[in-house]
């Protein structure tokens, strides 16, 4: 999956959970308004549902900015083979269990 | 039909709705908008949004809904709630329910019970949902014992022994869950002492415990997680890192399931399912198939619409009005109905054979004429999505449940629906079909009456009204909340507040009904309240069931007598108009009252003691009825 749509999915889900036009890429908890701890639980759901893919407890450990969310996300993407991300489609419960 | 034709917005576009309802500030704009994508775009995140800008519109809009359509709720939970709220604040709006929630602060269940001076109680809910984790009621290293069981519902009985000291709300209380995973050594487990028959214990304890208090409801919680599937219940992932135990996927149950039961404190019960025949209580069409052809069978095939059947027969138990609206030739469907010998629902259990060739919706009408119910009290069941979608364009306030393809499914379907939920179960609720079929005959004895006065003679009718007492509450309580029509002042109280009204000096009333058809239970009541030298009026209401038979005057001219014997100078009646009770604004200036003063909707009636003689029923005999 290339760069830079990963990059455009995630503006489009930043802009929709936080209610902002054009989200920057140093945004965080520090200078987003909305970006607290519900919020943070709501933009996991949301990215979790844009990309089709589950977070980890890990995962969302480390995702504690834009630039480490982008990060995450790339690296997940990125590393599944074909085979993984048409099982990912399926529905969230199945994908739960694996 | 009409609504599939309508280019279907996409996601952006709403969003973008919303934003620009929120920067032109128009709340109703942001709530309709927010609902759209929460219906059209149905994702777990979506609904979070749409919850969180309604949030922000609620204020704005709580001077446009009356109290009937507002509710305050409280969630009183051991893990986090914010979720729960969100979804249910969506549900509640998509119902025209306007919904303050109150969530008691993480960690601090107790706190903010245990402290009379909390914000819990500031904020005054009509209803209370309490849902603890047992963890958050037992101590750490506790086994599953007897003393254990003991230890939760103390826990539970002493928050809610608080709570009803400085609240008379409504408290729904979730039971326990039995968890995914069990600790079971053997298969001999599952008889003695397992962990689940300590469940089971544990539950029908805390059932016991708060059986008395009517104003109390134990939820069955522990079965909504095993509809759901116990595994799916609770995601581990969230309850870790945020204590949130309900998971995305069961969250619009539990949902459901709470909305219920404030749509029922509400009184937006509704009373009547009406049904489709053909393909809908049984398989085929009759004008082609015939009775052989038709498919309805204990076993094999037909067996879904027997089972079918079967469910709607458990709804009657619950009070559920059955009713028939099909197009059809009369006699071809009353025969399958009264001869198919596996036509599990006969004609004693409809309220109402509609089977002709009208369209739906003026059947409908009908319906809800003669059973004297509001269109919007009405469920219509029909296979045919056409049909489904006539009525939802000309009568939108039925509700009809979009029914899916394969007949096996309709039970599940309509198991779903949260909307015949009733706070208290009464005796009337069994005995309704029968009570309304008694109905039916009164209606064929004054067609073939000559007068009214015959009529109202010849029914033979007895009243009893009586100052009412513990075990009448629960009904006048329900009564109180589904009366919309014949309501002087559409308060509702709730059992606990019932109880209370002896306190504050009010006096409540009831009345029983029977006539040569049958005992109509308690139909009526009324709340009087001395103040001074008037004897107020705060409550009037009657079921519709016996309007138009004097039983009002005969209970209005017992109102005048008590004010007599209390030695007030007036009666003051209050009449507080609803969106709905219409056929109860005239009464008072019938009856003889005046008017006193007018303030917007409310009004305040005046009857002289003194030089005034109420005109007797003469048709009604004073009785005395048995009550269990």
């Amino acid at each position: 999956m290339p760069e830079n749509n990963i990059q455009e999915r995630l503006n489009r889900v930043f802009s929709k959970v936080f209610n902002c036009s054009h989200p920057q890429e140093t945004a965080s908890p520090d200078n987003l308004p909305g970006w607290d701890s519900l919020g943070h639980l709501l933009l996991v759901s949301a990215l979790e549902e844009e990309f089709k893919t589950k977070l980890t407890t890990e995962d969302i450990f480390q995702m504690v900015n834009f630039r480490t969310i982008q990060a995450v996300l790339e690296e997940k993407l990125n590393h599944e083979s074909p085979k993984d991300s048409s099982s990912r489609t399926s529905e969230r419960g199945e994908i739960n269990s694996l | 039909m009409k609504k599939d034709e309508m280019r279907q917005l996409t996601e952006e576009e709403i969003l973008k709705d919303i934003r620009q309802a929120q920067q032109k500030k128009d709340p109703a704009a942001i709530l309709q908008s927010s609902l759209a994508l929460a219906e059209h775009f149905p994702g777990h995140s979506n609904r979070l949004i749409a919850a969180k800008s309604i949030n922000g519109a609620i204020p704005a809009l709580e001077a446009e809904y009356s109290e009937r359509q507002k509710a305050r709720i409280a969630l009183i939970f051991s893990s986090t709630a914010a979720w729960l709220k969100d979804y249910l604040t969506v549900d509640l709006c998509g119902e025209g329910i306007l919904p303050q929630i109150y969530v008691a602060p993480y960690r601090q269940m107790e706190q903010e019970v245990l402290n009379l001076e909390s914000d819990l109680y500031r904020f005054s809910p009509e209803i209370i949902f309490l849902h603890a984790e047992l963890s958050s009621l037992l101590p750490q290293d506790s086994q599953y014992d007897d003393r254990a069981i003991r230890a939760v519902v103390d826990a539970l009985a002493s928050l809610v022994h608080s709570l009803r000291k400085k609240t008379k709300s409504l408290i729904i209380i979730d039971n326990f869950p039995q968890p995914a995973y069990l600790p079971v050594r053997s298969n001999r487990d599952l008889k003695a002492n397992s962990v689940k028959e300590w469940f089971f214990q544990l539950n029908n304890a805390v059932s016991d415990c708060f059986q008395r208090d009517d104003s109390i409801l134990i939820s069955d919680f522990d079965h909504l997680t095993a509809v759901h599937g116990k595994e799916r219940a609770t995601d581990p992932k969230w309850l870790y890192l945020a204590h949130l135990e309900i998971s995305e996927s069961f969250l619009p149950s539990v949902s459901r399931k709470y909305a219920g039961y404030v749509k029922a404190l509400k009184g937006k019960t509704r009373k009547c399912l009406v049904l489709d025949l053909d393909n809908t209580l049984w398989g085929g069409i009759i004008g082609e198939d015939g009775m052989e052809g038709i498919r309805l069978s204990q076993t094999g095939e037909g067996r879904e619409f027997y089972e079918f059947q079967k469910f709607l027969q458990s709804l009657t138990h619950r009070g559920v009005l059955l009713a028939v609206n099909s197009k059809n030739n009369y006699e071809d469907a009353v025969k399958i109905i009264r001869e198919h010998p596996s036509m599990l629902l006969k004609e004693a259990h409809f309220c109402c054979l509609k089977i002709n060739w009208k369209d739906k919706s003026s059947n409908l009408l009908e319906i809800a004429q003669e059973l004297n119910i509001g269109v919007d009290a009405i469920v219509f069941v029909d296979d045919d999505p056409r049909e489904r979608a006539l009525v939802r364009q000309s009568l939108p306030q039925v509700l009809v449940p979009e029914m899916p393809a394969d007949p096996a499914e309709y039970c599940r379907v309509l198991s779903r629906l949260n909307d015949f939920e009733t706070l208290n179960f009464t005796e009337e609720d069994l005995k309704r079909t029968e009570l309304y079929r008694q109905q039916k005959q009164r209606e064929q004895l004054r067609e073939s009456s000559s007068s009214l006065g015959d009529y109202l003679w010849s029914l033979e009718i007895s009243v009893e009204v009586f100052e009412a007492g513990g075990k009448e509450l629960p009904r006048i309580a329900q009564l109180m909340q589904k009366t919309n029509q014949f309501n002087m002042t559409a308060r509702r109280f709730s059992v606990a507040e019932l109880k209370n009204l002896a306190e504050t000096g009010w006096r409540l009333f009831a009345v029983q009904v029977k006539d040569r058809f049958g005992d109509n239970g308690i139909s009526g009541s009324a709340v009087l309240e001395k103040q001074g030298r008037s004897c107020v009026i705060k409550s009037f209401l009657m079921s519709c069931r016996v309007l138009g038979r004097g039983v009002e005057d005969y209970l209005m001219n017992h109102l005048y007598q008590t004010a007599k014997s209390e030695g007030a100078e007036r009666l003051v009646g209050e009449l507080i108009f609803t969106e709905k009770n219409q056929p109860a604004r005239g009464f008072y200036s019938q009856y003889g009252f005046t008017l006193l003063k007018q303030e917007g909707d409310k009004s305040e009636w005046v009857y002289p003691v003194e030089g005034n003689q109420p005109k007797p029923v003469a048709w009604i005999n004073a009785g005395r009825h048995a009550r269990k």
